[in-house]
């Protein structure tokens, strides 16, 4: 209850220190390691939609990559076929909108669901959403050649603000993104609405005895979900520049899968830590390309087994076990 | 005006009918009992009742409201309250927040209201665990209140269960057999309870139970299921000196 209690000073000094540290970073970073850290920028924002959905919500979901596309396309519907617009004000709530109608339109399906069939069926729709894209029946994703060139983002208020956004500019772009996804999540979390997905998951029936209606807080969750993987697939998308069906490929699913749960997937540092550790791990082994599945599928089984709370909840744990000892 | 009424409540599976053209009334404050034997029909009633199974025929109305097809969350707003017969928790929440979270769904859903009512910063927070503790208080659990479900023992899990119903301030509870896994003292002590609050705040209560002695002490009214359908009501004497409920409980010949 009290608001300037030891812990919650520490915890909100390591924020402040964290969000310097990335906000001065590229200063001292080549344009290689600027990338590296761009792509792990990305990812924080990707587990963080994860993180909601499986960790809190119980919603095992085999397809969240699929958002991440659907945002990209959006963009690059509005970027280069019909409009030409580039600015972010813009293109990030349309590919949130679009995402979320999309999700919306799965609910349907999906929310009726029992947990197994619930993922199996999102893998399906992920399989279903890269053949549609790839063959394009409607002509309008660009079949298996993709959309290319999408423009670098702009920021404009007409008549007040005309920014472009440089490559330097990206780094920022995927800074502040990441740490508004965190902040949403901080928020999402701690509200009413994490306690009632939180209860959801914990226990269906009790739930809805206890008066949670579980179909409207679920489909709220997925809606929200899609729509946050779809902004973060906006920023792929612009990053990228140019978008292919490759993006719904279904073991990119996998990757987000471990680095969910090697961080922690019900904690907020997870969603740093899991992507950090993966984009280290990844750029040791990029000498093995090939063999690079085999090593994530591994290091998933070791923490699954072995960390059932992730890496970061590992750590908790032995704090709490260390704190405890100094009292005695 | 009775408080809930079932007209002809059937629910089949498949074939089998589970449970047959019930009549069922209760009156406000009113304690009854419902036994059967193994797969006579009751928590299939129940769940009927309380809108986890949606009956195939008849019509269910509470405080004159039809609530056939509503689902349990909506029933639990209008206070009627269930327990189960194996109990529910929510493994990794401590006791009062277990408690709490069932008051803090009692309103309409609205997004953005769920957002920003963050319990951490709330004031309405601090009433809720006032009144949650006033009910562990009134089981007393209260020394088990920062224990996660999780490690409570089944009895102690079967009591939680049985506040949690509580803390909603129903109108009906229905209790599918409250004192199966819970120790003798501890019987006599939740059977006080239930009196207390039908006494005091005038609660009615639907229980199934298997342990007669109870059953027959408790309830002013009882009603005997068999195969689905009901086969005798009465007060608990004359539901002790029924054949056709002998019959069924002891087998024909006695």
């Amino acid at each position: 209850m009290n608001i300037l209690s030891r812990k919650r000073i520490i915890s909100v000094s390591g924020w402040i220190l964290y969000a310097i540290i990335i906000f001065i970073a590229p200063i001292f970073l080549g344009d290689y390691l600027r990338h590296t850290m761009i792509m792990f920028l990305f990812y924080i924002s990707f587990v963080v939609s994860y993180s909601i959905l499986v960790g809190h919500a119980g919603m095992f979901s085999l397809g969240q990559q699929m958002f991440i596309g659907f945002g990209a396309y959006a963009t690059a519907f509005l970027t280069t076929q019909y409009t030409n617009i580039t600015n972010i004000l813009i293109t990030i709530p349309m590919a949130a909108i679009f995402g979320g109608f999309l999700a919306y339109l799965m609910s349907f399906i999906l929310l009726k669901l029992p947990p197994r069939p619930f993922s199996m069926v999102t893998l399906a729709f992920n399989f279903f959403i890269r053949q549609f894209w790839n063959l394009d029946p409607l002509k309008f994703t660009g079949g298996a050649l993709g959309i290319k060139p999408i423009y670098p983002p702009t920021i404009e208020i007409p008549g007040l603000l005309y920014i472009e956004i440089g490559r330097l500019g990206m780094y920022y772009q995927a800074a502040i993104m990441s740490i508004l996804m965190l902040i949403f999540y901080h928020l999402l979390t701690t509200s009413r609405f994490g306690v009632a997905i939180r209860a959801i998951k914990e226990n269906e029936i009790l739930a809805e005895n206890m008066g949670i209606n579980i179909i409207w807080y679920k489909r709220r969750t997925w809606i929200i979900c899609g729509a946050l993987a779809a902004i973060a697939g906006n920023f792929y998308g612009y990053y990228l520049g140019v978008i292919t069906p490759y993006v719904f490929l279904w073991y990119r699913n996998t990757y987000l899968l471990t680095m969910a749960y090697l961080g922690g997937i019900t904690m907020i540092e997870g969603c740093i830590l899991g992507p950090f550790i993966y984009v280290v791990l990844a750029e040791f082994m990029r000498v093995t390309e090939e063999f690079r599945i085999v090593i994530f599928s591994a290091i998933l089984l070791i923490t699954i087994l072995f960390f059932p709370e992730g890496i970061g909840g590992k750590v908790k744990d032995i704090y709490k076990k260390i704190r405890s000892k100094g009292d005695l | 005006m009775p408080l809930l009424e079932t007209k002809e409540v059937t629910k089949k599976f498949f074939e089998f009918v589970a449970v047959d053209h019930v009549d069922l009334k209760v009156d406000k404050g009113e304690l009854v009992g419902l036994i059967g034997p193994n797969g006579a029909g009751k928590t299939t009633l129940f769940n009927c009742i309380s809108g986890f199974y949606k009956p195939d025929g008849g019509k269910i109305t509470f405080k004159n409201d039809d609530i056939t097809a509503l689902p349990p969350h909506m029933l639990a707003k209008r206070g009627l309250a269930r327990t189960f017969q194996l109990a529910q928790y929510y493994p990794t929440f401590t006791v009062l927040e277990t408690l709490m979270t069932g008051l803090r769904f009692r309103g309409k859903e609205r997004l953005l209201a769920a957002f920003f009512k963050r319990p951490i910063v709330m004031e309405e927070e601090i009433e809720f665990r006032e009144r949650a503790l006033e009910i562990l208080k009134l089981v007393e659990m209260e020394k088990w209140q920062d224990y996660r479900t999780l490690d409570l023992s089944g009895g102690q899990r079967k009591i939680v269960d049985f506040s949690m119903s509580l803390i909603l301030e129903p109108d009906l509870i229905l209790l599918d057999e409250p004192t199966a896994g819970v120790d003798p003292i501890l019987i006599d002590k939740l059977l006080d309870k239930i009196r207390i609050l039908n006494k005091e705040q005038g609660v009615a209560f639907i229980v199934v139970e298997h342990n007669m002695k109870v059953i027959m002490n408790l309830c002013e009214r009882i009603i005997v299921l068999n195969s689905g359908q009901k086969i005798a009501e009465g007060t608990p004497k004359e539901i002790q000196n029924n054949n056709e409920v002998i019959e069924v409980y002891f087998g024909k010949g006695r």
